[in-house]
């Protein structure tokens, strides 16, 4: 078992997403960097959807009651295994009893641990991913106790002990693909859109990133029709709205883009205050 | 009328009507749906219907613009799916504790508080889809003389249960959340329950009319969902 002393920023258990029941308005959630997550399982020799520990920084203080094997992957966290304090690009052994603290990263946004055999937290329609209403809480609180399977039961499957991770890159250029409402913009409109320089807004979560720009498009409202994680939206103010894993099934906003799995990648390591642009595929 | 298909993201295809809520359209997505269910289950992770259109979401690994290449669908209208005969029967009490807004709408639309749940009651809704939050059904059939706009102030918390109106829309909310209807009764019933096998209590395609019962009958029913004794009744 894994003790959450200290929840830190923003932690939750993530695996690749709730897939099957968006029809009954259900999120697909899921690790918001899809890319490093599958990583840290991979490493592991653990399935690329076993769930995950995603945070944001200062991260979690957690207490191990009994060894396990990790990987931790995603935005570069500092990370202080009882008195040692390491930058880890490779599987960890971490003995009974001790306790593990993630602080702050240089860069990035979301973090990942990854332990062999996976987070066991409760499977809730098909998914482990946390999100409210759906999983008991949304987020971890000061004294969960996180499930883990017993280390001497998973011996045969092998880690990758000297692999290491790929590097964690933030690129500045999104790519995108024109969306549902994209041929209603003039070309006044999309030339704003491409020229337009986005900085990511501290109101963003893991629900939509949302941006400001000096730019402002304004797009009437839709018919409510369905949205996914990448949809990029515009509001008759103008507002940018990038919907993200947590995003709800069916929206009214104009669908203008639609990112790409790398777009969504690369836009789910911006830190509110950066900025990037937009490229069409 | 044929849907225009197009790609939608790395992995999704959305068919799309006219911009026009029509029931010609919403038989077309009902017939559609089923149809993907039947004839292209091995190719799909799932779909999202809405008012006028159909997202279709296909396994990762495989290509979007083949699909569209091979797919293939026409739509007549002796396939469509005629109106479930089934109407399920929503029990709402529309008593003042439970409807915060029930005088400012009949104030609005100019009819007595008893014309307005008369009216509400009088209509056999259908299920377009489901959105916005886990098991909350966009229904349509609302009565013209209940159409209101949205409160300008959405209120940061309404209720589980709340029944509201909505600019020309009437639903249930099936979940605390921030929200801008009138509202104008409360349902006991569980819309979405994660233990279901189906964890929503309507789908696209359900016919639905109110009942307007007691605050003791609310409190009867509560209970009986709560002890998972109550039979969704039928009309």
């Amino acid at each position: 078992m894994i003790e959450v002393q200290h929840p830190g920023m923003y932690s939750s258990i993530q695996d690749i997403g709730r897939f099957g029941h968006r029809r009954y308005g259900v999120p697909l959630s899921g690790v918001m960097d899809r890319d490093m997550a599958i990583a840290a399982n991979e490493i592991l020799g653990n399935d690329p959807n076993d769930a995950v520990l995603e945070f944001t920084h200062p991260g979690p203080t957690l207490f191990f009651t009994k060894p396990a094997i990790v990987c931790i992957s995603g935005a570069p966290a500092v990370v202080q295994i009882n008195q040692d304090e390491l930058t880890p690009t490779k599987p960890i052994l971490v003995e009974t009893n001790s306790a593990m603290r993630f602080g702050r990263a240089e860069q990035g946004l979301w973090s990942y641990m990854a332990v062999k055999g996976g987070f066991l937290s409760e499977v809730v329609l098909d998914s482990r991913s946390y999100y409210r209403g759906i999983t008991k809480s949304d987020h971890l609180r000061k004294g969960d106790i996180l499930e883990i399977a017993n280390l001497s039961e998973l011996s045969e499957q092998e880690v990758k002990w000297g692999n290491k991770l790929p590097e964690f890159k933030v690129v500045d250029s999104i790519e995108v693909y024109p969306g549902p409402e994209y041929a209603q913009l003039s070309e006044m409109q999309k030339i704003a859109i491409f020229e337009a320089r986005y900085e990511v807004s501290a109101q963003s979560n893991r629900m939509a990133t949302l941006v400001r720009s000096g730019k402002i498009v304004k797009v009437p409202e839709i018919i409510t029709g369905p949205v996914q994680p990448g949809t990029v939206q515009l509001t008759p103010s103008g507002k940018m709205i990038i919907l993200m894993r947590d995003a709800q099934t069916t929206g009214g906003y104009a669908r203008v883009l639609q990112l790409t799995k790398n777009g969504i990648t690369n836009l789910s390591r911006m830190r509110p205050g950066e900025k990037f642009t937009f490229r069409l595929l | 009328m044929e849907p225009r298909i197009e790609q939608f993201g790395a992995n999704g295809v959305l068919f799309r009507w006219s911009d026009r809520i029509t029931e010609q359209t919403y038989r077309e997505i009902l017939a559609l749906d089923e149809y993907l269910k039947e004839e292209y289950s091995s190719e799909l992770i799932e779909t999202v219907s809405a008012y006028t259109s159909l997202a279709v979401f296909l396994k990762e690994d495989l290509d979007v613009l083949a699909f569209m290449d091979h797919f293939e669908w026409r739509s007549s209208s002796s396939e469509n799916q005629a109106s479930k005969s089934i109407v399920y029967e929503i029990p709402v009490c529309y008593e003042p504790q439970f409807a915060a807004d029930l005088p400012l709408v009949a104030n609005h639309c100019r009819l007595t508080e008893n014309e307005v749940i008369q009216l509400h009651t009088s209509v056999t809704y259908d299920v377009r889809f489901i959105g916005f939050l886990p098991g909350f059904a966009y229904l349509s059939g609302l009565d013209r003389r209940l159409h209101m706009p949205r409160n300008n102030e959405p209120r940061k918390r309404i209720l589980k249960g709340s029944v509201g109106i909505g600019g020309e829309q009437t639903g249930i909310y099936p979940q605390d959340s921030p929200g801008g209807w009138n509202i104008i009764g409360s349902c006991p019933l569980r819309f979405f329950n994660v233990k279901e096998q189906i964890p929503s209590l309507l789908a696209p395609g359900d016919r639905v009319t109110f009942r307007a019962i007691s605050a003791g009958e609310f409190e009867e029913i509560e209970h009986q969902v709560c002890r998972g004794t109550y039979k969704l009744r039928t009309v």
